[in-house]
């Protein structure tokens, strides 16, 4: 480690041994540190390639009245995911006084449900849509009897998207974008928005350059545990003339979202409606570098499960917001206190279908339109998605807590040059979780997942079965000791395994900060955040984190 | 990093290594819409500020724990606020998971991740003790089965609980 890391760990330590000395100052300080270390072998069916990362983040918040001063600094030697930084990656100054908010330097902006701006960033994705420009923000509520409430937000900056598939990749952009909402009566929410963007999208050495527009309107109505929301928004991109695009061209796509629940004591319902169409384009057009796709800062509700155990997780969706239909319907019911049943079936494909048009050899795809393009299709070739999932967490005391569930999806994504060849995925899955409590402060968790799968693309076997297990003993409140082993046998998986092990061990040395560390073999994927999925290869090694908070 | 640079990161934590840590108002909407201060829950008594999400099994596990302990201190002055962190993907159905579990603490939409960019929030679960006067008692990372005991000693030592 550098000379500076060492010295900035000595000012951390120096930092948290002081925090409770009661010097009393209208200034306030807090600062959190992330450090994520790996070495060992990312597996491949034909070789293993030799992978390392060293990854500091240091963050720091000083608070001065009114003022919030923050930075971070990053040393990535090399990153594992994205594109890494030496240097201070973040700073920004910012001013809150009753209602109002500016802020300068680097932020984060998500305007109602994000179909015309959700800029965030995912770490383990290297997915990052950071602004770096000027924010104001003001909320006020006006009258006491019949309030109105207004809030609304202006911003103008810059993104430098890195294309977390190929860091080589920046796409530049200018924003300029503006937000309200006003609720009227107290049942009703109406609001709008509006981006400006000129963008630099490369295509290989060749840079389009683009003005996009987004004018989005959303209502939300709340009553007596039902909510609605509606939101609607329309853009139109303009290319300007380059070699890929001699002529300007001015697509135009528009996208909506809804949702709506009904709740009581003891019952929620939710359902989901997306219909993007922000980039209705054949087949032969999709592509990541497409000037024309929803902008990388656009990112709207995938309207699908997300889990967060192993096997649930393994084939996952990768929703495509330029052309998508779909919907999601959620239950969450207890009918005794101590059972609580989740139920949700969602369903996703494509708009249309397409066809070759051209007689000769040449190709050009024309659309097969249909009237009930606003629902989605089970047709193979709408690339459709569907599940359904069913969950039940039972507490047998309150020391002993069982959970099982039952999963069935299939993912089809359709090739049109050659149908048989398209990727059909269907599984099967059912997640057990077991948890006891004894002793008061020790604990013993274990997870078993059973997945049948099938999958066209393997070349001879292509049905096969997955076993995930993993074993967890804590002791509150210093330390977890975990086995995670998965077991498959699928001849073709990527890494070239059948076998998977893997030890970790959590200490936590103080309540917010902690060390993990674990050694043995993942069997990777593909993994996904909000609709945005990379593949993740399998690794065999050591890695360590270490999270430190300094309220 | 060039040294003006490595200069303001190790004066920053060398000068302000010794002040006192407190905290700062947020204003965030509840499950119906309504505006909700963190001065205006300090008024109350400590609050708790427990941040979480549908897709952290932890952080429910840590919230029905924690909602236990609020039934059990409410009476004495103890605030519970969880701050649910999900993306627009899935936070529609926030309130519905809220409701059924019939929780009845406060639970606010910190979408954006605002306040937990502010409270230095790295990873779920996350979560802040924070005294009626706005001192920042303890910050909470990750849940371990067992931790409630710890959880209610806390609570009972800033409430000052079963002592003479």
């Amino acid at each position: 480690m550098k000379k500076f890391n060492w010295l900035l760990f000595t000012a951390l330590f120096i930092f948290c041994s002081n925090i409770n000395s009661q010097i009393k100052l209208n200034v306030k300080v807090s600062a959190s540190n992330l450090l994520r270390y790996g070495i060992g072998k990312e597996n491949s069916i034909t070789t293993d390639n030799s992978k390392k990362y060293f990854e500091e983040l240091g963050d720091v918040r000083l608070f001065v009245n009114d003022f919030l001063f923050g930075a971070r600094y990053e040393y990535d030697d090399p990153i594992e995911f994205g594109k890494g930084s030496k240097s201070i990656s973040r700073r920004f100054i910012e001013f809150k006084k009753d209602e109002f908010t500016a802020r300068a330097g680097n932020f984060y902006e998500l305007f109602s449900k994000g179909l015309t701006l959700n800029a965030f960033e995912s770490r383990p994705l290297g997915w990052n849509t950071e602004f770096d420009g000027v924010k104001l923000s003001y909320k006020h509520t006006f009258g006491k009897k019949n309030p109105i409430k207004v809030n609304g937000t202006l911003l103008g900056g810059g993104i430098n998207f890195t294309d977390f598939l190929d860091t080589s990749r920046t796409e530049v952009y200018s924003v300029r974008a503006g937000t309200f909402s006003v609720s009227p009566i107290k049942y009703f929410t109406l609001g709008g928005s509006y981006l400006y963007s000129d963008g630099q999208v490369p295509t290989g050495n060749i840079i389009t350059n683009i003005s996009s527009e987004i004018f989005e309107s959303n209502f939300s109505f709340s009553w007596k545990g039902i909510d609605l929301f509606v939101s609607y928004a329309n853009k139109v991109t303009i290319s300007h003339p380059n070699a890929i695009y001699p002529q300007s061209r001015a697509p135009r796509g528009d996208g909506a979202y809804g949702s709506i629940s009904y709740t009581r004591e003891g019952f929620g319902i939710t359902l989901d409606y997306k219909n993007y169409r922000f980039n209705l384009v054949t087949p032969d057009q999709r592509s990541a570098t497409d000037p024309f796709k929803p902008l990388p800062f656009q990112n709207a509700p995938s309207c699908i499960k997300e889990y967060s155990t192993t096997l649930l997780s393994r084939f996952p969706h990768n929703v495509d917001f330029g052309d998508e239909v779909g919907w999601q319907m959620d239950v969450f019911y207890s009918p005794i206190e101590n059972l609580t049943i989740n139920a949700n079936a969602s369903l996703t494909s494509r708009h249309y279908d397409y066809f070759d048009a051209d007689t000769t050899t040449l190709t050009r795809y024309e659309r097969i339109d249909r009237n009930d393009d606003f629902l989605p299709s089970i047709k193979d070739e709408l690339s459709p998605y569907w599940e359904l999932y069913l969950e039940a967490e039972y507490y047998v005391n309150k020391n002993l807590k069982a959970k099982l569930g039952v999963s069935r999806k299939t993912n089809i994504l359709y090739s049109i040059v050659d149908p048989k060849s398209s990727d059909k995925i269907r599984t099967f899955t059912v997640p057990l979780e077991l948890q006891y409590t004894f002793a008061k402060i020790y604990g013993i968790k274990l997870n078993a997942e059973f997945q049948r799968a099938f999958n066209s693309l393997r070349a001879d076997q292509k049905n096969f079965v997955s076993q995930y297990t993993s074993i967890a003993m804590s002791r509150s409140p210093n330390i977890i000791l975990g086995g995670n082993f998965e077991v498959t046998d699928d001849n073709e998986d990527p890494s070239g395994k059948k076998f998977w092990v893997n030890g970790e061990l959590t200490y936590r040395f103080s309540s917010a900060n902690s060390v993990l560390v674990s050694y043995g073999s993942e069997r990777g994927g593909l993994k996904c955040s909000s609709g945005i999925c990379r593949y993740v290869n399998p690794f065999n090694g050591f890695r360590l984190t270490v999270i430190n908070n300094f309220n | 990093m060039n040294k003006p640079a490595q200069l303001f990161f190790i004066l920053f934590f060398s000068i302000f290594s010794n002040l006192h840590s407190q905290t700062y108002d947020f204003d965030l909407n509840d499950l119906d819409g309504n505006s909700i201060k963190l001065s205006e829950l300090m008024q109350k008594g400590p609050v708790f500020v427990q941040f979480w999400a549908l897709w952290c099994v932890p952080c429910k596990e840590e919230m029905k724990v924690l909602n236990d302990l609020y039934i059990k201190y409410k009476d004495s002055g103890f605030v519970y606020v969880a701050l649910n962190q999900d993306s627009p993907k899935s936070s529609a159905k926030v309130k519905s998971y809220i409701e059924s579990k019939g929780y009845k603490f406060q639970c606010l939409l910190d979408s954006d991740l605002k306040v937990f960019e502010q409270y230095g929030g790295q990873n779920l679960p996350f979560s802040v003790f924070i005294s009626s006067k706005g001192d920042i008692l303890k910050t909470y990372t990750g849940y371990i089965l067992g931790d409630e005991i710890k959880l209610e000693e806390d609570i009972k030592l800033v409430l000052k609980v079963g002592k003479n």
